[in-house]
């Protein structure tokens, strides 16, 4: 038997007055994936979330969480998700156990279940030698781990991550992501918000939003191939000349310039425009400068989805 | 569902717990304001300056000025025979009222006809001057009656019931308790709920199972708990310092004051689930229940004087109903019978406010 998708959003859309923050989103996650949602600030990944966790009622389209429907069976979804919210891990004013405790509570988990899985979130999260200190004395890497913890005491089978390593060091990232590793091996369905490219990179899926819109869902790798394949030029000048990067961001057919190191990491719209940046590079006095195809990263895919949608798809951006 | 709410009750405890100014503010701040307002909230007149002016110079007119100073409201600032001498004692301030026993007083008595005395009063503070007319009246009329000289009948005796000195303070305390009270639990809850909203917590609580009246019954609990011992401390001040008796029951008290409290309680959850911020949940609690407490509730003014269309407004006062029902039972010694409607009255803003609350906090989802 196929299992049941965990999540499944048909036309989910939501307005908040004229304003679509989340506008025909549809997509489909099956058990044990670990979902990426990857979008700019306002681009209705977080909107998008708490309608799937029953905290906002869907304006239309229909989604389904556990199998349950987020707009009528809101308290059934509750039962079965965890979910870490991007503002708020914890109380500050309670020591790591009162935390756990109350949140056990709060999720209906009680009896000798909720002595045991507060051990394992004491645990998981590194924090036994710890439980009796104040949430806000504990650094920031620990807290999103005692967050993940605390959404996860009552074994939800899926789990709803709101930019969950916001403002945390590169290697508690880390290991908070070796914690989602975990979890999606042992068959929880991750769902996590982000706009880190490293942290997306080790998604199985993307899916890819922009002012409300969902553009595109694939692999990562998937996403690089369809999007900015043949796209990315790595360019190594020999002489360097600040006048050389403005020329070629004023090439046709290139769609952005970075500096990158020593060099200039040129997108372009079509892999045509790779002649005209050579030909531009030549009159500059560059012949013999170094131009190579690079395999571009996820942040090169996410910004051409962006351009292409603006120019093929139907009016995007700004409030309607 | 008892175990998700006691278990949001404990939570809430131990945050109080640690945050122990505010548990000290909620339980201190009625009894310290009690003290200060019991103590200089007062209607009451004393050591007010009196200047004499005998014009008779009789034994009767002696009594008279006698009576006066020993009732112990009245401190004898200057005697003399000139009645020219009392436009500047008042105007000066130097006295606030001045007797005079007009020549001929002792003869007027002597002859049986009434005799006829004269007060002049500082009218500026009309308060004062009301309250001293009412003392002096009472004055005189315990003089002239056992005057050997009178013949004139007894003016109306006035009795008074349940205050017989009228200390203002019996009046007032009770009021006291009941806007400090309303103040102070309303603005609690209220930023209760807001600080859990303003710091992001309030969307995790409401991604969990817990139920909107989990919720709500299970965060205000503590307070209510704090609130009902605040209570019983101002109470107990009010008794113990100030004289304002218990003569009825103290079950009876403690059922209303527990009512009044949850209609408090759920006023403030109920600001709390229109306004966003500490800030503007503070200024709405203050405002909402500050004027129309001291105002509208018969604490300081009485009902019934007021217009019409502001009398209506005071039904929704909830201490209008409390105050009626705490000075029955605190002065009067009466039961239920005496103020059933008034309970029932606290009971049904209670239920709407935390209903409306409820449904709100449900609505918001």
């Amino acid at each position: 038997m196929s299992a049941a998708p965990a999540v499944e959003a048909h036309g989910l859309t939501r307005t908040f007055g004229d304003f679509r923050a989340v506008d025909q989103v549809s997509f489909s996650v099956p058990p044990g994936e670990v979902f990426g949602f990857l979008g700019s600030n306002g681009a209705g990944k977080t909107t998008t979330i708490r309608m799937l966790c029953g905290l906002l009622v869907p304006t239309s389209g229909s989604a389904r969480v556990a199998g349950f429907d987020v707009a009528t069976q809101a308290h059934e979804v509750k039962r079965r998700v965890g979910y870490m919210s991007q503002r708020f891990s914890l109380y500050a004013d309670l020591t790591v156990e009162e935390n756990l405790r109350f949140w056990g509570a709060a999720y209906g988990v009680d009896g000798a279940r909720a002595t045991a899985r507060r051990a394992w979130a004491l645990d998981m999260a590194g924090l036994t030698a710890r439980r009796r200190t104040l949430v806000r004395e504990l650094p920031g890497g620990l807290r999103q781990r005692l967050a993940l913890g605390a959404a996860l005491l009552h074994e939800p089978s899926i789990v709803f991550l709101d930019e969950p390593t916001a403002g945390v060091d590169p290697t508690a990232r880390r290991r908070f992501w070796d914690l989602i590793d975990q979890l999606s091996t042992a068959g929880t369905t991750v769902f996590v918000t982000t706009h880190y490219l490293d942290e997306a990179e080790r998604c199985h899926r993307v899916a890819l939003m922009h002012a409300g819109r969902l553009l595109a869902v694939d692999t990562p790798a998937g996403l690089k191939a369809s999007f900015a394949a043949g796209l990315v030029l790595e360019v190594r000048p020999h002489r360097w000349a600040a006048a050389l990067m403005d020329a070629v961001a004023r090439t046709p057919g290139v769609a952005d310039v970075a500096l990158l190191g020593h060099g200039l990491h040129v997108v372009l719209h079509t892999p045509e425009a790779a002649a005209s940046v050579r030909e531009v590079l030549a009159r500059s006095g560059e012949q013999a400068a170094e131009l190579r195809h690079v395999s571009p990263t996820l942040e090169d895919a996410f910004l051409r989805a962006i351009a292409t949608a603006r120019s093929s798809g139907p009016t995007l951006g700004g409030p309607r | 569902m008892i175990r998700r709410t006691l278990a949001v009750a404990l939570k809430e405890f131990v945050q109080l717990r640690r945050d122990w100014r505010t548990a000290l503010a909620l339980l201190g701040m009625p009894m310290v304001l009690l003290l200060i307002y019991g103590v200089a909230l007062s209607f009451d007149v004393r050591h007010v300056r009196l200047a004499v002016v005998d014009l008779d110079g009789s034994r009767a007119a002696r009594e008279v000025e006698q009576a006066f100073v020993h009732s112990g409201f009245f401190d004898l600032v200057q005697r003399g025979t000139d009645s020219r001498a009392i436009d500047p004692l008042l105007d000066s301030g130097r006295a606030q009222a001045a007797l005079v026993v007009p020549a001929g007083y002792a003869g007027a008595l002597a002859a049986g006809r009434a005799g006829h005395l004269q007060l002049v009063l500082d009218g500026s503070d009309s308060q004062m001057a009301t309250t001293v007319l009412a003392y002096a009246r009472q004055i005189v009329a315990t003089v002239a009656p056992n005057g050997e000289h009178t013949a004139a009948a007894p003016p109306a005796q006035p009795l008074v019931w349940y205050n017989p000195d009228l200390a203002s303070a019996r009046f007032l305390l009770p009021g006291l308790v009941a806007f400090i009270l309303m103040v102070t639990t309303v603005i609690a809850t209220a930023l209760a709920v807001v600080r859990e909203k303003e710091r992001g917590s309030w969307e995790s609580l409401r991604a969990t199972p817990l139920g909107a009246l989990e919720l709500l019954v299970g965060k205000t609990l503590p307070y209510l708990v704090l609130a009902a011992a605040a209570a019983g401390g101002a109470l107990t001040l009010a008794w113990a310092l100030f004289g304002v008796p218990l003569r009825g029951s103290l079950p009876w008290l403690a059922v209303v004051t527990l009512l009044f409290l949850l209609g408090g309680l759920g006023w403030g959850v109920l600001i709390s689930t229109l306004a966003d911020s500490q800030q503007v949940a503070f200024q709405v609690a203050l405002f909402s229940t500050m004027l129309p407490t001291l105002l509208l509730s018969g604490f300081i003014f009485p009902i019934s004087s007021m217009p019409a269309a502001v009398q209506a407004i005071t039904h929704l006062v909830p201490a209008r109903y409390y105050l009626v029902a705490l000075r029955g039972i605190v002065l009067k010694g009466t039961g239920p019978a005496a103020w059933g409607l008034e309970m029932l009255a606290l009971g049904v803003f209670a239920v709407a406010v935390l209903g409306i609350a409820a449904a709100r906090t449900v609505r918001t989802l």
